[in-house]
């Protein structure tokens, strides 16, 4: 992949010279602390933009640690911070205090004319700081109504184009997410996977020049009506959840006919009708993105008073998958499970990402201890926001290795087990102990190597 | 255990002079419109309150004369000394040499009650403290079934009182209901709860709760093994175990361990109950694990609460503000003096539903008695006929004979003032209830007052012969309990208002409230006629009376 830390991609995409030799320069206004908006101001960044990042500094910095493990990310961002391509200033209590510091004549901080290029707010981060009507009014009394808004975040289906309709002016736009992968954030929206832009007024995407690069590098792009495009994205939200939870509910079957649901997801990849992504059976998914989707078109859903049957059961399920590890684990050992010691590897919501959130570790952290067992966690990612959660713990204890004090423990969970790292079948065996793959991470080859049990989702020894 | 009293020094009632009084103006042809005419401030001298309790009376056939008179009487038995007994855990219970100290059940944990020297209030919160670790593991999703799955549905296998109780409380209290844990009641000997409701319930997250202060209570029992063959059958192909099964579904309530051992509930899922509790008094023991479940400990104990309140009220306010004391001394008066032999009870408000049911059982087992504590026969009547049901529907089913039959029936209103307070999504709830309010008032005034009640509409001097159909004679007392809203503290005030009454009742009647020895010839009856049908020969005769042995010949004719 392409790194800008040699500036390849300043040298490609910028127009102009060296960013902090700028005299007249133009910026890119964002609005957010979010991981799409430090992301953004990245990529803007390495396009040879000057951003402005507006956001409370106090979660904006939470965020960038929480997002360690975005290694080529933080790089960059540090790099153009020192550089003062990306500046980031703490929100102002208005967005119209925000605007006019723009518009007032001779503002800058720096002693440079900044022109603004677009404004990108952040939805998410801007509802904590300003009410909707405020910055739609403070926008509507702008005096540059000719500058771009772009528009991100997840909300329940017609909101944005809600907003855009509030805005006066005509170049208004929305950006969703659906390229961002988490331990990968940087590098997936340089590169999108798909591009989507809704558009309040049809066919004005040229006024976003400084997003072309982008457009030009995504696999796939299409341009709707803003509406259009935010049903799109809860579409194929609810889709990938869906193919989840199908293999979810298939494994369960798997296991009462001793089938290794791995291989039939391999199997039904082959099917060019049905495609490989996100067949996967394992503990469900996580993270923000899929939850917070599936959660907002529920929310739709109720508003129109319609039963939507399926996305109950997707979710249901989801849920349910968290603590089937836990189930397999208690059927084991027929519930006599109090004061165990037991070790989990891995903690965040899919491997390669610090993050926990919706995790399935959350439930079965909370099951274990009540049953007051002894939970050894290596999770070399999220160990950090672990130790966050669970300081007051006594329960819990994170360790530096997989195989430390495995001699200690009477089974191993596995929530997510990074492909790259090579697992250690000799070590496990020196114990012989039973193996919980939440995450179906061991190849059938390890599987069979194992000396102690193995139960997996939809699969065991 | 120390005797506050000895029982037979208790002065009688019936031989006071305030009941030959109180006979005397029986006689007295009472009419509540005159009464009401007579004194614009009626209403007000007889009502009370305490709490969240607010009783009026006024529409009873009484006036100061028969109020002061029925003071006297309750004073004449000692009643005083008698609700010390009960509440220091003196034997009030004579045939069955016992105290009966439910009231022990509630008091706070900082209280000490002495009991065969042993401090009981310890016992009593050491179960609450079992009760509390056992609902809230149900509750949080740490209690799993054989296969590993949390608890969604809660059965309470129990009968009389090991299930009335916590069914009128779940039921009353369900606005509290935390949990999406549903809660089951199921009592029915014949099995048609049990099978109706196991259909529709997964035998992998369900949990029962077998409830029976004898754990010999065939009813229940019958309904426990029909429950343990359900979970068997699906453990099986799961690999389950019997013990597993056992262990991870059932929970039981009972005064013998013993019994619940050998039935096979595993020793940590015991919850012992004592024999000093009756079983129409038990809600606040573990036998209340079912409303804990549903509602959570802390509404729970605000349910005790409330009942220690009333306890409190009962021990402490003079007799003329003692509401237990007054709804006790009423009873007597409407069915021992002015021979109402019939009551009712009318809540307007849906959520009390199952509080007759209830009621009938505390009070019939409880004062249906025809003998003293001495065993002497009695010449006087005691417990009248209780029955009930939601008011607004009985209006629709029995209340014509409440107002044009030829029997006198006593009534107890019961409506909570405030409702769907929080619910200003849909004001027509509001104006529902406003509606049922109007009706328990309307209804209590018509059986009062008759015709006279609606003189606008309807001219009592001009109901012609032909149409003394429509005619209300009016005259039925009754007395209308308001509670400001119904909450955990204040059903469990109502509650205990109704078992203190019980027992003023049972002190005036000289009777014990605490035996139910007219249920036991049933039982021992019912064991020899299932033995008959299971091992005597079709044709056989001569084993009971001619109509029993017929029908038992035509039962095994046919199946």
């Amino acid at each position: 992949m392409e790194t800008a830390l040699d500036g390849s991609h300043m040298n490609k995409y910028n127009n102009k010279s060296e960013p902090n030799q700028l005299t007249d320069s133009t910026v890119c206004v964002l609005i957010g602390h979010s991981i799409e908006a430090i992301t953004s101001a990245v990529v803007l960044a390495s396009f040879g933009q000057c951003v402005h990042l507006y956001a409370d500094k106090t979660l904006l910095k939470q965020q960038i640690q929480q997002y360690g493990f975005e290694h080529h990310l933080q790089a960059l961002w540090q790099m153009y911070e020192q550089q003062q391509v990306i500046i980031s200033k703490e929100l102002p209590a208005s967005a119209d205090m925000l605007i006019k510091g723009y518009e007032a004549a001779g503002h800058n901080e720096t002693d440079i004319q900044s022109t603004v290029t677009l404004y990108w707010l952040f939805l998410d981060s801007v509802k904590l700081a300003w009410t909707e009507d405020s910055w739609i009014t403070a926008f509507n009394q702008s005096h540059q109504q000719a500058l771009p808004v772009i528009m991100s975040g997840i909300e329940q289906l017609g909101h944005v184009a809600d907003l855009a309709q509030r805005l006066r002016r005509a170049w208004v736009y929305y950006v969703p997410f659906v390229f961002l992968q988490d331990g990968d954030a940087y590098s997936s929206m340089l590169n999108p996977s798909l591009w989507l832009l809704g558009e309040k007024t049809a066919s004005s995407s040229q006024h976003l020049n400084v997003l072309k690069p982008l457009m030009q590098h995504a696999r796939a792009t299409h341009h709707a009506d803003i509406a259009t495009i935010e049903f799109a994205r809860s579409s194929i939200m609810a889709m990938l959840a869906t193919r989840v939870s199908f293999m979810n509910e298939m494994s369960r079957l798997a296991d009462s006919q001793n089938v290794d649901i791995s291989q039939v997801s391999r199997i039904m990849g082959l099917d060019e009708r049905v495609g490989s992504s996100y067949l996967k059976a394992g503990w469900g998914f996580g993270g923000n993105t899929l939850p917070t989707e599936l959660a907002k078109l529920q929310q739709s859903s109720r508003t129109h008073s319609l039963d939507m049957p399926l996305l109950q059961s997707i979710v249901h399920i989801n849920e349910d998958q968290k603590e089937l590890i836990f189930r397999k684990f208690w059927q084991y050992f027929d519930g006599f499970i109090d004061n165990k010691t037991v070790m989990i590897w891995g903690g965040s919501y899919k491997s390669g990402s610090g993050r926990t959130a919706g995790s399935a570790i959350h439930p079965l952290l909370a099951l274990l201890w009540s049953y007051n067992i002894r939970t050894l966690v290596y999770s070399d990612k999220a160990q950090h926001e672990l130790a966050e959660l669970y300081q007051q713990q006594p329960l819990l204890e994170l360790i530096i290795s997989p195989y430390q004090q495995l001699c200690d423990t009477h089974a191993i969970f596995i929530v997510s087990w990074s492909p790259r790292d090579q697992l250690d079948i000799a070590k496990i065996n020196q114990q012989a102990m039973p193996v919980f793959d939440a995450q179906n991470a061991l190849t059938c080859s390890q599987i069979n190597s194992l000396i102690g049990d193995y139960m997996g989702i939809g699969r065991t020894k | 255990m120390e005797e506050i009293k000895g029982d037979k020094a208790y002065s009688s009632a019936r031989h006071s002079k305030y009941w030959q009084q109180l006979q005397t103006l029986a006689k007295h042809p009472w009419s509540l419109a005159q009464s009401f005419a007579q004194d614009d401030k009626r209403a007000k001298h007889f009502s009370v309150q305490t709490g969240a309790l607010y009783m009026d009376f006024s529409k009873q056939r009484i006036d100061q004369t028969v109020l002061s008179n029925l003071l006297s009487l309750a004073d004449s038995c000692e009643l005083d000394a008698r609700i010390d007994a009960l509440l220091q855990g003196a034997m009030v219970n004579t045939s069955e040499q016992r105290a009966a100290l439910h009231t022990a059940l509630r008091l706070p944990e900082t209280a000490t009650l002495q009991v065969d020297g042993q401090n009981i209030v310890t016992d009593v919160h050491h179960s609450l403290s079992q009760v509390a670790r056992l609902s809230e593991r149900v509750r949080n999703g740490t209690w799993r079934g054989f296969s590993g799955k949390a608890i969604t549905d809660v059965v309470n296998i129990g009968v009389g009182g090991s299930d009335l109780g916590p069914l009128m409380a779940t039921t009353a209290l369900d606005e509290w209901a935390d949990t999406s844990i549903e809660v089951h009641f199921v009592s029915n000997m014949d099995g048609t709860q049990l099978d109706n409701l196991l259909k529709h319930l997964n035998p992998e997250t369900t949990l029962f709760i077998i409830s029976s202060k004898s754990f010999g209570t065939v009813d229940t029992l019958s309904n426990a093994k029909t429950a343990l063959s359900w979970l068997l059958a699906t453990a099986k192909l799961r690999a389950g175990t019997e013990d597993s099964v056992l262990r991870r579904h059932f929970i039981g309530i009972s005064a013998n361990s013993e019994k619940m051992r050998a039935w096979g509930i595993h020793p940590e899922h015991q919850l012992q109950l004592w024999e000093w509790v009756g079983g129409r008094f038990s809600l606040w023991s573990a036998i209340g694990l079912a409303i804990a479940i549903r509602i959570g400990m802390n509404g729970f104990k605000a349910l005790l609460s409330g009942a220690h309140s009333m306890d409190e009220h009962f021990a402490q306010a003079d007799f003329s503000e003692n509401l237990p004391v007054l709804l006790g001394l009423l009873a007597v008066w409407n069915s021992t003096f002015l021979q109402v032999n019939a009551h009712t009870v009318l809540p307007y408000d849906g959520r009390l539903g199952y509080l007759p049911s209830y009621l009938t059982q505390l009070e019939m087992e409880s004062n249906g008695k025809s003998v003293t504590r001495n065993g002497d026969h009695i010449d006087y009547d005691t417990c009248p006929i209780l029955w009930g049901e939601i008011g607004s529907n009985a209006q629709h089913a029995f209340y014509q004979l409440l107002h044009q039959g030829t029997q006198q029936v006593s009534c107890d209103f019961i409506a909570c003032v405030r409702r769907y307070g929080d619910e200003a999504r849909n004001s027509s709830l509001q104006q529902q209830h406003e509606l049922s309010l109007a009706n328990c008032l309307a209804q209590s005034r018509v059986l009062a007052f008759g015709n006279a009640a609606v003189t606008d509409l309807v001219d009592p001097q001009t109901v012609s012969e032909a149409d003394k159909y429509k005619y209300y004679r009016g005259n039925q007392p009754s007395t209308t309990l308001l509670i400001d809203e119904l909450t955990p503290h204040s059903l469990g005030a109502l509650i205990a208002l109704y078992e203190h009454k019980v027992y003023v009742m049972a002190s005036i009647w000289d009777i014990n409230p605490f035996d139910q020895w007219g249920v036991e010839m049933g039982k021992q009856m019912a064991d020899s006629v299932h033995h008959a049908m299971q091992h005597i020969q079709k044709d056989a005769q001569g084993l009971f009376d001619t109509s029993t042995d017929q029908l038992l010949q035509r039962i095994k004719q046919l199946s």
